[in-house]
């Protein structure tokens, strides 16, 4: 009976309790959406770098920044500046407190129609699966030196499949491969062709490389020395601390998250503030009513539970309708700003509609305090 | 036969000031009809209120069926309210969103327990059985009334309390509501009643007069 009586009550208010549900689903969708990016923003790229990829990066001296693949034009490779080989052999040699490192040479090469062209990456393997654990592979990894890897958007671009032969010309001529397997990273990878080092020093003709990604067991501070002491070791190096470029990111997403929290805050704020109007003018407008009520023998609990369940209604309303639009914001979101879907989080829908429905009880707890001590004695007298 | 309410030295103020009533005495027995009279702000409605146990005195004693209602207080008054009287009000007060069935219903709800098919004979009864799903505002003044006299009598009220019944409505439905009372007052209902109509009160079986809070005439009944 109470239910119905509820539920009548609200549908007659269609367009106020509407107002109210809109404002706390707006409230909603902010809060669902924040947790949800906070949530895999958090977790994804950083930890994958911090726990187990690079946390230095080495570099030729005189180019600033060796990774932007843009600035390597046809004709510039071979007056790229690069790293010599004795850098690996220095490194090979040192151990401690480098656990792993994977040298990188880029070049671009030629299709045999002449006019495709794909940029070609030699690395280690060893060292980089070590590096990049995250790494995908279909297909196979390389076993023999003709054997490469085919980024996964290459693979569409040249129309390849594990098994195919692929003849690429680079500055000494053409040379065959076998694809081995596709390669999906996430990265700049994913559309080049990934092979052993020395397959592309002598398709490139070079002789050093062009970065050299390292991990080393030290962490946080102790790494900047070492930096110096890789830069004194080997002349024409520059040493990078990876991590400073992971913390940079951090803090950007930090201040767009707390600017997302703020806002948040505020549009709850004015939810609450719509809820307390919407309830405390229904209050207002039904006092005879609750009058009534009181007179037929309603205690002021009923009363108050009257008007609960008509602030949880609101509340759970908004939260429900928060929470989808949310994930529905959070998937746009994460596939404009970082450009992958967002992972589901079970805790964001609880966590949604828990929020909501504290804002609407607490915005609503002092109108229907003053439901509940409204005086049965004022409908007689025609108040 | 005991009587079902008994009023000594009732006196009420508004505001520690106005004095409402004034020491009214009064004895009710049951299944009398009694018409209380007055000019306005007499005090009809507040000593209505105090019967009804909707308000407390701020002096004398009040028994009602056998309670001494004066010593009641917040969720006691209410219980014994919902257990023995029954309120009708010059402006019916149904709930705008419900229907003539629900309004019904939400007495017996807030009593013990709604039963449909109680309150639909209850309606029938008072002629209303082709009316069960309008809203009030799709009812005349007197259908509204009828509803509200359901209401009040749903669950079986030992007292029926009513403020000016027919203030708000005309001839047909006022002879049509007052048809009503009488047959309740020879099923034995007790009723008491405000009115300004001297023709309504001339139905009752007895009248009191009420000026600035005092009891000032009663008029007996012819013989009860
Ligand atoms: N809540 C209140 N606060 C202060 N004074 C009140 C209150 N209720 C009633 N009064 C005063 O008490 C007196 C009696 O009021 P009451 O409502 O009992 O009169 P009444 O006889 O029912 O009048 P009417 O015929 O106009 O309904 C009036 O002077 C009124 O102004
Ligand atoms: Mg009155």
């Amino acid at each position: 009976m109470l239910l119905r009586v509820v539920l009548k009550s609200l549908g007659r208010r269609r367009l106020r309790v509407g107002v109210a549900v809109l404002a706390v689903a707006l409230g909603g969708l902010l809060v669902s959406s924040l947790a949800l990016l906070s949530l895999s923003v958090g977790q994804q790229s950083r930890q994958e770098l911090q726990a187990y990829g690079a946390n230095l990066l080495l570099v030729p001296e005189t180019v600033s920044a060796p990774v932007g693949l843009g600035s390597l034009g046809m004709g510039t490779v071979t007056e790229q500046a690069q790293l010599p080989s004795s850098a690996l052999a220095y490194l090979q040699q040192r151990s401690q407190p480098v656990v792993a490192y994977a040298p990188f040479v880029y070049g671009v090469v030629r299709l045999p129609d002449n006019s495709r062209s794909v940029v070609v990456a030699g690395t280690e393997w060893d060292g980089a699966r070590t590096l990049s654990p995250w790494w995908q592979v279909k297909g196979s990894w390389p076993q023999g030196p003709e054997q490469v890897l085919v980024g996964v958007e290459a693979v569409k671009r040249l129309g390849l499949a594990p098994g195919d032969e692929i003849t690429l010309t680079g500055t000494k001529g053409p040379a065959v491969f076998r694809v081995a397997g596709v390669l999906n990273t996430g990265g700049s990878e994913d559309s080049q062709v990934v092979m052993s080092l020395g397959q592309a020093q002598a398709l490139l003709g070079r002789t050093g490389v062009d970065l050299v990604l390292l991990r080393a067991q030290a962490g946080g501070p102790a790494l900047e020395p070492l930096a110096k002491e890789l830069e004194v070791a080997i002349p024409g190096a520059q040493a990078r601390v990876v991590r400073q470029v992971a913390s940079a990111e951090r803090t950007v997403v930090a201040k767009v998250q707390g600017l997302m929290a703020l806002v948040a805050l505020l549009v709850l704020a004015a939810a609450s503030l719509a809820v307390f109007s919407t309830m405390a003018t229904t209050v207002m407008e039904r006092t005879p009513e609750v009058g009534l009520m009181k007179a037929l023998g309603a205690g002021p609990g009923r009363i108050g539970l009257l008007f609960t369940l008509e602030a949880v209604f609101i509340g759970a309303a908004g939260g429900l309708v928060g929470a989808v639009v949310g994930l529905g914001v959070a998937q746009a979101v994460g596939r404009s700003v970082f450009g992958s879907y967002v992972p589901i989080s079970p805790w964001a829908f609880p966590l949604t509609v828990t929020v909501a429905l504290g804002v609407s009880l607490l915005a609503s707890l002092m109108p229907i305090r003053r439901a509940v001590r409204i005086e049965a004695a004022r409908i007689l007298r025609g108040e | 036969m005991a009587p079902i309410i008994v009023a000594q030295d009732l006196t009420k103020y508004y505001n520690g000031q106005t004095c409402a009533l004034d020491h009214v005495n009064l004895t009710v027995a049951p299944g009398e009809w009694l018409a209380i009279m007055g000019p306005s702000g007499s005090g009809k409605t507040t000593l209505l209120n105090l019967i009804g146990c909707l308000d407390v005195p701020n002096e004398g004693k009040l028994w009602v069926a056998g309670t001494e209602v004066t010593h009641l207080a917040g969720r006691e008054l209410t219980r014994f309210r919902r257990e023995t009287v029954g309120l009708i009000f010059q402006q019916f007060y149904l709930v705008s969103y419900l229907t003539a069935l629900e309004n019904v219903m939400l007495a017996q709800y807030f009593h013990s327990m709604a039963d449909e098919a109680e309150a639909r004979r209850a309606l029938e009864e008072v002629g209303l059985g082709h009316r069960l799903h309008h809203l009030p505002s799709q009812l005349s003044g007197g259908e509204q009334q009828r509803v509200s006299i359901a209401r009040a009598l749903i669950n079986e009220p030992k007292l029926l309390l009513a403020d000016e019944p027919t203030g708000n409505l005309d001839k047909a439905n006022e002879d049509m509501v007052l048809e009503l009372f009488r047959k309740l007052h020879a099923r034995g209902h007790t009723i008491v009643m405000v009115t300004h109509d001297p023709k309504v009160a001339g139905l009752a079986g007895r009248t009191i007069h009420l000026d600035h809070g005092k009891v000032v005439e009663a008029v007996p009944a012819p013989s009860a």
